[in-house]
């Protein structure tokens, strides 16, 4: 099982919480946090990470738009929304927005484990 | 009274299974909260809703008091609490509380259980959107291999078909001069021989350019009946050599001038009438042409045969590449089997439809539908002789890279009594009209060292007495895609490749002695379309080495932004790849390189829409770029 560096974006310290716990115990290291969709774009650069998991409510900039950033500036960038937005049109739009996976919460391990797989097999933008 | 009251209220909220409580609004305080949520509360703390429910140091994000203000009614929404990793239905009303504070009454419904259902079909039509994301990036990536392949079989047909017509050229004027009947039939042979390889070429051509999405219609007059009879005059020996009787009918109420692309009108026909005659052994091959029935603004095209007809399968196959209807057929009849292909995908690109109608052993019927649109009134035509008549004799400048091209242009001109100088790339062109006069140039667009645009844009820039001669642009490209770039580059007319003695008249005749029109020529000085600067306005401002300095910068930068062209193009990145020929087109622009700079644009608009074709564009830029890089160096040795 590969080893990833993970940047975990959430605006709630619970989140973060959990699913650095999750990630953890799926043998990956999550090397940044960020609370907002702007500290996110900052936190890629610095980190470069193999994965983000992303939250689409955020203050400063929505998970959305932080999504569209870094996969313009990093190609290559794969991001999964984690997010409690279950709307097609969310959905669309993360997806249009470049994201990599979709995790409804709660978030259940088999759920991450399952999509992160997912995500690993693609090329990025595929 | 009021303590008998709370303790009721509290008995009967105490009594619903639902978490509720009740806080200020002002300073969420919580004013109360029911066992079911004493309860899930165990071992929090604080007197706030925020920090006793939501565990939060500050007043929740989603916190609904701003929206409950103003309202009378309860609002009801469906809220997931990180705490406890739940799904409540959660439904809030502004209530007066005892002692007159304006309090939020909340009760949450666990509804998890529901939520999940719905969830996991969210991630489904998640899971489906991103499949048909990886597809049609898929479809994309495959859609622009196959325009790159039959770009490559265009550009390949392309370029034996030259020397093929070179060879013919050549050996028609031998002919000419040839007594010997032996000579004779063995060049007449070879000519005939030669036709025939030039008609595969041209269907190989053709079939790989609609393929690759690169031909336009034109739109001009012409006579109708006069079209559909010059196929018939074209094919009635082959079909009196078999012994077929070969007909026209032309209904009476179809116009006789018509506005479209009578050069691709022929085409079809041709094609279809060649192939009537060829299957057909005995009886008839009549062209029909009608209005259509219930729709005057189309005509149908027929060409019946009373061959050996279609078989109902081979019907299908028809009109798809490489289905000629039995292999055999090809080996006993010959052709490419691209015959039909070509008609069909150029009727569907005038917007009409084509079909047959057969029966095995008795014959078929192919007809076409196409749009039709009726031109005014029609024009005189004059002889060849008058024509011959009316042109003085003239200087001309050939330029032109592949030697046959040259030598028959030259002995055509030369029997037409003018005087020829022949160069073999724009550069020599340029000097010869730099040291002479000449009244027309025949310039090839695409030749090695300096390409014919931008030799004419040299000419026009150079002053003298050559500055404003009529230049032509003998291209071989589909006329109507390149007359825009000829144009802009300063030419005057265009003639396509291959052409005949006559389309040669009739340009000399318009051109010669005239000047070329200085009003259809960007000014200088003026940026044009592109946005490009002219580079001698550039000397003049700023100084010569100022100048040579900005195209030294540009060699480096321009291949640094090539090379992030190309990843971003094969990384299938459509913004970056925008992003980067933007940048091409910016620097392009600042020193005139029109070439460069256009398709540079065409990239950038492509990528935001089709990266397929975006990356196609941008697989011509390096070579675009070198030439323009070549074009700068020598710019900066004359001056």
């Amino acid at each position: 099982m590969q080893r990833l560096n993970v940047l975990v974006v959430d605006d709630s310290l619970i989140t973060i919480k959990k699913v650095t716990a999750m990630l953890e115990t799926l043998g990956h290291k999550v090397v940044r946090t960020a609370l907002t969709g702007a500290e996110a774009m900052v936190a890629y650069q610095h980190s470069a990470p193999d994965l983000v998991t992303m939250d689409i409510t955020m203050p400063d900039m929505d998970g959305i738009e932080a999504t569209k950033r870094i996969v313009n500036a990093f190609p290559q960038a794969r991001i999964i929304m984690v997010t409690s937005h279950g709307q097609e049109q969310m959905v669309l739009s993360a997806l249009e927005a470049g994201a990599s996976g979709y995790v409804l919460k709660p978030i259940k391990m088999e759920k991450l484990t399952a999509m992160i797989a997912k995500v690993l097999k693609l090329k990025p933008m595929d | 009274m009021a303590d008998q009251q709370r303790v009721s209220l509290d008995v009967v909220l105490d009594a619903i299974p639902f978490p509720i409580y009740i806080a200020d609004i002002a300073n969420f305080e919580l004013l109360f909260i029911n066992r079911a949520m004493r309860e899930r509360l165990q071992g929090s703390s604080g007197r706030t809703c925020h920090e006793r429910v939501f565990f939060r140091e500050r007043p929740c994000e989603f916190c609904r008091i701003p929206e409950l203000l103003g309202k009378a009614d309860w609002s009801v929404f469906e809220l997931f609490n990180d705490v406890d990793d739940r799904w409540y239905q959660t439904q809030e009303m502004l209530i007066s509380w005892f002692d007159g504070r304006t309090a939020k009454y909340a009760i949450a419904v666990d509804i998890t259980a529901q939520k999940e259902v719905q969830n996991a079909l969210a991630e489904a039509h998640a899971e489906l959107a991103l499949k048909n994301r990886h597809l049609n990036a898929a479809i994309g990536r495959a859609e622009a291999e196959a325009r790159t392949k039959a770009s490559f079989l265009a550009v390949m047909s392309h370029e034996i078909r030259t020397p093929v017509n070179g060879i013919l050229g050549m050996a028609q004027l031998a002919l000419d001069l040839a007594v010997d009947p032996v000579q004779r039939r063995y060049l007449e042979t070879m000519i005939e021989v030669g036709e025939t390889m030039t008609a595969v070429l041209s269907d190989t051509l053709d079939f790989s350019k609609l393929e690759a999405g690169g031909v336009v219609l034109e739109r001009g007059r012409f006579d109708l009946r006069h079209t559909v009879n010059t196929v018939a005059q074209l094919l009635s020996s082959r079909a009196g050599e078999k012994g077929l009787e070969l007909t026209v009918q032309i209904a009476p109420e179809v116009p006789d001038w018509l506005v479209g692309d009578a050069t691709r009108l022929r085409q079809i026909l041709l094609n279809l009438t060649t192939n009537a005659i060829k299957f057909t052994q005995a009886g008839r091959v009549t062209i029909d042409v009608a209005c259509a029935p219930g729709s005057p603004r189309r005509l149908r095209f027929e060409v019946i045969d009373t061959g050996i007809g279609i078989s109902e399968e081979a019907r299908r196959n028809l009109f798809q590449p490489y289905g000629q209807a039995d292999a055999s057929i090809s080996r006993r009849f010959g052709g490419t089997g691209l015959g039909l292909v070509i008609c069909r995908e150029l009727v569907e690109l005038h917007g009409g439809t084509i079909g047959v109608d057969s029966v095995e052993g008795e014959g078929s019927r192919f007809w076409f539908l196409l749009p039709c649109e009726e031109a005014p009134m029609a024009e005189p035509c004059s002889s060849r002789d008058a024509v011959i008549a009316a042109t003085p004799p003239l200087s001309v400048l050939v330029a032109e890279d592949i030697d046959l091209n040259r030598l028959v242009v030259t002995a055509l001109l030369e029997r037409l009594g003018h005087s020829v100088h022949c160069v073999g790339n724009g550069q020599d062109a340029v000097e010869a009209c730099r040291a002479g006069a000449f009244d027309i140039v025949l310039m090839d667009v695409r030749m090695p060292v300096m390409n014919g645009l931008d030799a004419t844009r040299a000419i026009r820039a150079g002053g003298g007495p050559s500055a404003d001669v009529p230049v032509i642009a003998l291209t071989a490209g589909s006329a109507a895609d390149e007359w825009a770039a000829c144009r802009e580059a300063g030419m005057d007319a265009l003639l396509p490749k291959p052409f005949r003695e006559r389309n040669l008249l009739d340009i000399l005749a318009e051109w010669g002695g005239r000047r070329s029109q200085p009003a259809d020529v960007a000014p200088p000085a003026m940026p044009d379309a592109t946005g490009c600067i002219d580079v001698d306005t550039l000397v003049e401002h700023l100084g010569l080495d100022t100048v040579r300095g900005l195209a030294d910068d540009y060699a480096g930068c321009s291949r640094i932004q090539l090379a992030e062209i190309a990843t971003a193009a094969a990384a299938g990145h459509g913004e970056a790849l925008a992003n980067a020929a933007h940048g091409l087109k910016g620097s392009a622009g600042f020193l005139g390189l029109t070439a460069v700079t256009r398709l540079a644009q065409q990239v950038e608009a492509a990528a935001r829409e089709d990266i397929g074709l975006a990356s196609s564009l941008a697989a011509d830029l390096p070579a675009t770029n070198e030439a323009a890089l070549s074009w700068l160096s020598q710019r900066f040795q004359m001056t």
